[in-house]
């Protein structure tokens, strides 16, 4: 009888690195914060609050987690069943045209925000160059057929603002991938696990053709089941935020600073990254902002979110070194700022 | 089988249960948080939960490769809280408080946010005259009113939403309201309409009514508004979908 390999996950360190326990750290105060806040929410004084908190919690959850767990199926089967030496022909010998593809590969792979980062890491897995896992990441949840659908049924089938999201999300993710590759490489910019291309390190080449379908099979889920639970407990750490501040923050605040364009800009910006929205939905919301925003500062709104929150933040952990999610929060923030005062100052198509 | 693993077949035993539940048994909370055209992935979600809790029941992992026990609790714990936060999420909704955030508000008043209305471009002012009824439409969607509000000018029209009472409005107006939801209830919009009724002050807020009136249009924060004038306003019970979609 033939003895076929089993997918084994890496052995773990036999000392727990000090990144482990300041983790361990956080995740036992937050957990010992939503048990306060739940406990608390029993009281009549934080009834309601705790009542909206849960509605958008479990909506963001409802929504949220059903895509990650595809994309984590999805990353999955890339691990088992895409060669590497396809990928090796596809990104790695051509690395700058890989990344212009890479910013248009969510028309082919549809993926929103909350999938696209387990899809990222076993891309990363298999070999893909660093850059071009940028430009996917950041381009995948803006340049794809189902947010230029949604934003064009918020905007009444006003074309120009589907072809300015999604071009402006292209450029801007193209951009900072290229610009991160200069700076950051898989050595230096991804943690361990990830950047041993281009095996995953569970002791067998998925790649090969020669195993028997359901045992690849069987592999690609263990591997998505792992994915799973490494990057949920970021999506619902970034949920509970996106829902207590969806829950707090009122929405006049920000219109009493509407006057001032670039703080306009700024707002939204803030409001993108605070809200969490999927890229599917925010249309919806900048809409309603049309006619008391200027037009550059909803862009920001819709650009900037599904390239930056805060339920993305911390899945980027599960993937990057600190140092590269501290350079791609500063560059993409800089970079959609000063496009969008571009966009206001010198394309007034959308005025 | 260590007792990490067992966690972990728990957790993903309870996701699968719960999914599976809220798109079976549990449609009327699911109406609650997410639009009924996303309900597949819900669907979707169950399947792949199945899958997972199957190769992990039949997965046996060395105890070398479970890494430090203790480290790991707390991210899968992480991972239940969802469910206990669904125990107060079954019985809150949406009410005023939450209108007072969402509803862009200027000091004269509403603004009508959830969709563009194209009353905005109307050269209609002010109240404009009653106008005799002419056909009624069975539980007019408020979306409908505030879209296409030249559709139903000076004809009766039947609705059901929630109330908020606003001091600041005249004695006899109140605002209807419910939550339109685009993808999930966290991107709720409200979006209402006034309400000319005599007895408006004594109306509750957050109580679900049905209210039958002619239709027209209003002038509020120099834009125009949905409104219905009526004289009967009947307290009903909250409906088995209460959002617009």
């Amino acid at each position: 009888m033939i003895q076929l390999p089993r997918y084994q996950p890496a052995p773990a360190p036999e000392e727990p690195r000090s990144s482990e326990i300041i983790a361990f750290g956080l995740e036992y105060a937050f957990l010992a914060c939503v048990t306060l806040f739940f406990l608390q929410g029993m009281t009549p004084a934080w009834g309601n609050l705790l009542g909206e908190l849960s509605i958008n919690f479990l909506a963001i959850i409802v929504e949220a987690l059903p895509f990650m767990l595809i994309g984590s199926l999805a990353g999955g089967l890339i691990e088992v069943f895409i060669p590497v030496d396809l990928v090796d022909r596809l990104f790695r010998r051509r690395r700058t045209m890989a990344v212009f593809l890479a910013g248009g590969m969510g028309l082919i792979f549809p993926v929103c925000e909350c999938a696209i980062v387990p899809v990222v890491r076993r891309l990363l897995g298999k070999g893909v160059p660093f850059s071009a896992a940028i430009t996917f990441l950041l381009a995948g949840p803006i340049v794809n057929g189902i947010v230029a659908a949604s934003t064009a049924i918020a905007y009444r089938y006003d074309w120009n603002y589907v072809f300015v999201r999604l071009g402006m999300g292209y450029a801007i993710a193209v951009f900072i991938g290229l610009f991160l590759g200069f700076f950051f490489h898989r050595g230096n910019g991804l943690l361990p696990a990830w950047k041993a291309a281009p095996t995953c390190g569970c002791g067998h080449e998925h790649g090969s053709s020669g195993q028997p379908l359901f045992l690849r099979l069987r592999h690609a889920l263990e591997h998505a089941g792992d994915d799973f639970f490494d990057v949920g407990r970021y999506l619902i750490v970034g949920a509970f935020i996106a829902a207590l501040m969806r829950s707090t923050i009122d929405m006049n605040t920000f219109l009493s600073l509407k006057d001032s364009p670039w703080l306009a800009i700024v707002l939204m910006m803030a409001m993108a990254v605070l809200l969490n929205l999927c890229s599917e939905a925010d249309a919806f919301i900048a809409a309603s902002f049309r006619g008391l925003m200027p037009d550059a500062a909803m862009m920001a709104f819709m650009v900037l979110g599904p390239m930056l929150d805060i339920k993305l933040i911390l899945m980027y952990f599960s993937v990057f070194r600190k140092r590269v999610i501290l350079a791609l929060i500063g560059t993409v923030l800089t970079t959609v700022l000063l496009a969008m005062l571009a966009l206001h100052s010198f394309f007034p198509i959308l005025h | 089988m260590r007792v990490l693993q067992i966690v972990k077949i728990i957790i993903l035993a309870a996701w699968a249960a719960f999914f599976g539940w809220l798109v079976t048994f549990g449609q009327q909370q699911l109406g609650r948080l997410l639009h009924p055209s996303l309900w597949w992935l819900v669907g979707a979600a169950t399947v792949v939960l199945i899958l997972f809790l199957a190769v992990n029941l039949c997965r046996q992992l060395p105890a070398a490769q479970q890494g430090d026990g203790w480290l790991k609790w707390p991210a899968l714990l992480i991972l239940l809280v969802p469910l206990l936060y669904f125990i107060p999420a079954q019985s809150s909704r949406f009410g005023a408080e939450t209108l007072a955030k969402r509803g862009i508000q200027t000091t004269a008043g509403f603004i009508p946010q959830a969709v563009n209305s194209e009353a905005e471009e109307s050269d209609d002012k002010g109240y404009p005259p009653p106008l005799p009824a002419r056909k009624a439409n069975t539980d007019t969607p408020l979306t409908r009113l505030s879209m296409e509000p030249q559709n139903y000018e000076g004809k009766e029209v039947e609705i059901v939403c929630q109330t908020f009472v606003d001091e600041r409005l005249p004695a006899d107006l109140f605002m209807c309201y419910r939550y339109l939801i685009s993808c999930c209830a966290a991107d709720a919009l409200p979006v209402f309409v006034f309400v000319k009724y005599p007895e408006a002050r004594s109306i509750k807020s957050d109580q679900w009514i049905r209210a039958k009136g002619a239709f027209s249009r209003i002038e509020n924060a120099q834009i125009m508004v949905p409104s219905i004038q009526t004289e009967k306003v009947e307290y009903i019970d909250e409906p088995p979908f209460p959002y617009l979609f």
